[in-house]
């Protein structure tokens, strides 16, 4: 029976946690390798009959594994975290619909009164796809950054970017709201 | 090694299960039936009766039995009323605290009741393995909320058990498939039971159970079919029976009966028995039951979608999909799973035994028995707070694998406001009022200027699905966990309270219960012995023979007198050598009489 247990290291963010860097185009095969070998250690299951304080200390260590995990799998909230502990913030604090899709949006809803149609629903993810892209590229530029200024430069336009993709959410919410689900 | 037992709670029928020789089993009672049915009765001298003897006692005993307690699991009186006029027993709000169940002289809630059902178990798994046993694992629907699932470790507790584990049913299934058959692979668990429905769709690979996402309804099983199936056949039934309970319940055991037969057959005479009543009997096609019951099973295809949506696969990427649950037997549920996963879904596992195989490997597992496979399960609701404007904010999303958790930050409004109420919601509606308020608390805070106190609240769901909140002011640094006790829940004193009465109750005396129990199954046998010689006579059976039958009906019935239960033990066991012939000869002349039927109907 297991008799000792540490907490995990509370100074370790997710990607250290998994022995990563601290990149933006992750390999989630490795992930889903590193998540596996780190449950089969962590995982409640192994200490259901130790005392009640190692079994404590082995659900908070999983849940942090856990936690850990479905950050860094999904791209946006990876990048969100990778923002965080870098401290870049919003320049206004607030997120703001930067204005030339301010323009768009208003445009597109307009048109979704008049005449909501199929090309409409084309126009958004068009311009959904364009933010992907973008987003890609700036992603890589992040983990290629050789040194911290231009490493903050792509973090800025990640920022800036990820408003601009959480807008576009809402409105592709909005039209198949309108149209129905295609 | 300390054996740790699986158990399979069910809304009908329950099992027990272990680990034998790098199998798992299920364990027996003596007369080597595995299925326990989830029935408690109060017999002679209050003693419990669960199972077998109970369900017998359904309809003879009606307001001394209850059943189908697992609905009322971590239930508020509020989300139960509408189906209360078909049940034959009382059952109470219990305000804030669990309903109540009357059973003849006394009020009890479901987990005390389903404690009696894990008692019997218990003794039936320490019979067949000799030797005392304290830990489990107990299943549950995987769409079972935080209250239910505090309930049955409530329950657990009660019977004296140190609950391990709370399994989800359809992942402890794909444990027992996955332990044969170790092929890597996507597979489907349609869970379709006596009471709940759950699908499950999970990542089989090297070892490893990940549940990729879980869906279903705690209030949709066979049950359910079965009570529409009422509703439809009241309308048919004699004026004056309509409004009589005990006549109701033999329209449900009729209708249950049918049920199971028209899972075979096409067509069903359907009769309703009650004692001393006067006989209904109505026949019934596949086809109108499956009329009736087409609503009910619809109602899993929506659950199937979304579960498919959120683990993100389409359903040919399917690669199994596995039965579970006796409803599943039912052509029309198989047919309808065929349909919504294009494949056939596979036939060769135990419906009723899968579930407490795959608790029994838990159960194996975390005694450090088995050591290479490992389950990371899900937690199936959303899990929030109640924030401004009365909307749900969400920390910690369904389908996240558990253990998992979430931090919030809390101060205050007002100038020395002494305790912030955080409301903990768990569903998917933005509204909070519209989902299950699973926990009211009061956070302490100390007196200060409104905003300035800092409390983080960690919110951690266990590996058994089940909260935990722990608060920590990061002004002071001072930690402390908090008590959460569910909505229409048990606190941990009055569960207490409850395990000491259930120590008592293990001590009662075994003779006492022995004697009950004879004199029980006695009167059972007896029950229909009296329903054969009715049918002897009808059949025209040598009535010299049939006034030696009732000879030996009548010793038996005076043996079941006696203090002693070996006397009366070894009486029936005379008498059922005795009558075995005799239902032998009425089965030859019922099997006669229905084949000149056939022949009458040829010509």
């Amino acid at each position: 029976m297991v008799t000792e247990l540490a907490p995990l290291s509370p100074d370790l963010d997710h990607f250290a946690l998994f022995g990563f860097d601290r990149k933006l185009v992750l390999d989630s095969a490795a992930l889903d390798a590193a998540f596996l070998r780190l449950s089969r250690e962590c995982h409640p299951d192994r200490y259901a009959v130790a005392e009640p304080e190692i079994r404590a200390v082995a659900e908070r260590n999983s849940a942090r594994v856990n936690d850990a995990k479905r950050v860094l799998s999904d791209p946006v909230r990876r990048a969100e975290y990778v923002l965080e502990l870098a401290g870049v913030e919003r320049p206004d604090g607030e997120a703001k619909c930067p204005p030339d899709l301010l323009m768009e949006v208003f445009e597109l809803r307009e048109k979704l009164m008049e005449d909501p149609g199929p090309e409409l629903v084309e126009r958004v993810l068009s311009l959904f796809a364009d933010v992907e892209e973008k987003l890609d590229g700036l992603f890589s530029r992040h983990d290629a950054a050789a040194d911290d200024p231009s490493r903050l430069e792509a973090l800025r336009g990640i920022r800036e970017t990820l408003d601009r993709r959480k807008f576009l959410m809402n409105l592709t919410r909005e039209v198949e709201g309108t149209l129905g689900k295609p | 090694m300390p054996t740790v037992i699986g158990i399979d709670l069910g809304t009908t029928n329950s099992l027990v299960a272990c680990m034998r020789d790098g199998v798992p089993t299920v364990l027996a009672d003596e007369r080597g039936v595995k299925l326990m049915p989830s029935v408690i009765s109060i017999g002679e001298q209050d003693v419990m009766l669960v199972g077998d003897l109970a369900r017998h006692r359904r309809v003879t005993a009606h307001d001394r039995t209850v059943f189908s307690v697992k609905r009322f699991m971590g239930r508020s009186f509020e989300e139960v009323k509408d189906e209360l006029h078909l049940l034959p027993f009382l059952v109470q709000d219990g305000e804030s605290g669990p309903v109540k169940i009357s059973l003849f002289n006394r009020e009890y809630t479901p987990q005390e009741l389903s404690g009696f059902i894990l008692r019997e178990l218990k003794r039936r798994a320490e019979k067949a393995l000799g030797q005392e046993l304290k830990q489990a694992v107990i299943t549950v629907p995987a769409y079972f909320n935080d209250a239910q699932r505090q309930a049955t470790k409530a329950a657990g507790f009660i019977a004296g058990l140190q609950v391990l584990r709370i399994v989800n049913e359809p992942t402890a299934a794909a444990l027992a498939y996955g332990m044969t058959n170790r092929d890597s692979g996507t597979v489907a668990v349609y869970d379709f039971g006596g009471g709940t429905f759950d699908i499950s769709i999970l990542s089989i690979k090297d070892g490893v159970f990940h549940v990729l996402s879980t869906n279903g309804d705690t209030h949709l099983g066979g049950d359910d079919l079965d009570e529409a199936l009422m509703e439809a056949l009241l309308p048919s039934l004699p004026e004056e029976a309509k409004d009589d309970r005990q006549i109701i319940l033999g329209v449900r055991e009729a209708a249950e009966r049918a049920k199971c037969d028209l899972s075979s057959e096409m067509q069903t005479m359907l009769s309703v028995e009650v004692p001393d009543k006067p006989r209904i009997e109505l026949e019934l096609t596949r086809p109108q039951l499956e009329g009736v019951m087409a609503p009910v099973i619809e109602r899993t295809r929506v659950a199937c979608e979304n579960a498919l949506k959120d683990a993100g696969l389409s359903a040919g990427e399917i690669d199994e999909v596995l039965l579970v649950g006796g409803s599943t037997r039912i052509p029309m549920v198989r047919a309808l799973c065929a349909e919504i996963f294009g494949r056939e879904p596979r036939a060769d596992l135990n419906p009723d035994e899968v579930v407490a195989q795959g608790a029994a490997v838990q159960a194996d597992i975390l005694a450090g028995g088995t050591r290479d496979l490992l389950l990371l399960d899900v937690t199936p609701l959303s899990l929030g707070i109640e924030g401004f404007g009365g909307i749900m904010s969400v920390l910690i999303a369904r389908n996240s694998t558990i253990p998992a958790s979430a931090t919030e930050g809390f101060t205050t409004a007002a100038d020395n406001q002494t305790a912030v109420v955080v409301h903990v919601l768990q569903g998917e509606r933005e509204l909070a009022a519209e989902n299950r308020s699973l926990a009211r608390f009061d956070l302490p805070v100390d007196p200060l200027p409104a905003g300035l106190p800092r409390i983080e609240v960690e919110f951690l769901i266990d590996a058994d699905g089940i909260l935990n909140v722990t608060a920590r002011d990061l002004r002071t640094g001072k930690g402390q966990t908090i008590e959460v006790v569910p909505s229409h829940g048990l606190s941990e004193d009055e569960i207490l309270g409850m395990v000491k009465a259930g120590i008592e109750h293990g001590r009662e005396d075994m003779d006492r219960r022995w004697l009950v129990e004879a004199r029980t199954e006695a009167e059972i046998v007896l029950n229909s012995a009296r329903k054969a010689v009715a049918q002897a006579r009808e059949a025209g059976f040598d009535e010299d023979r049939i006034k030696r039958f009732e000879a030996q009906l009548d010793a038996l019935d005076e043996a079941r007198k006696s203090d002693d239960h070996a006397v009366i033990r070894a009486e029936q066991q005379r008498f059922n050598a005795e009558t075995q012939e005799l239902a032998g000869d009425l089965m030859d002349a019922a099997v006669k009489r229905a084949l000149a039927g056939q022949k009458l109907e040829e010509a």
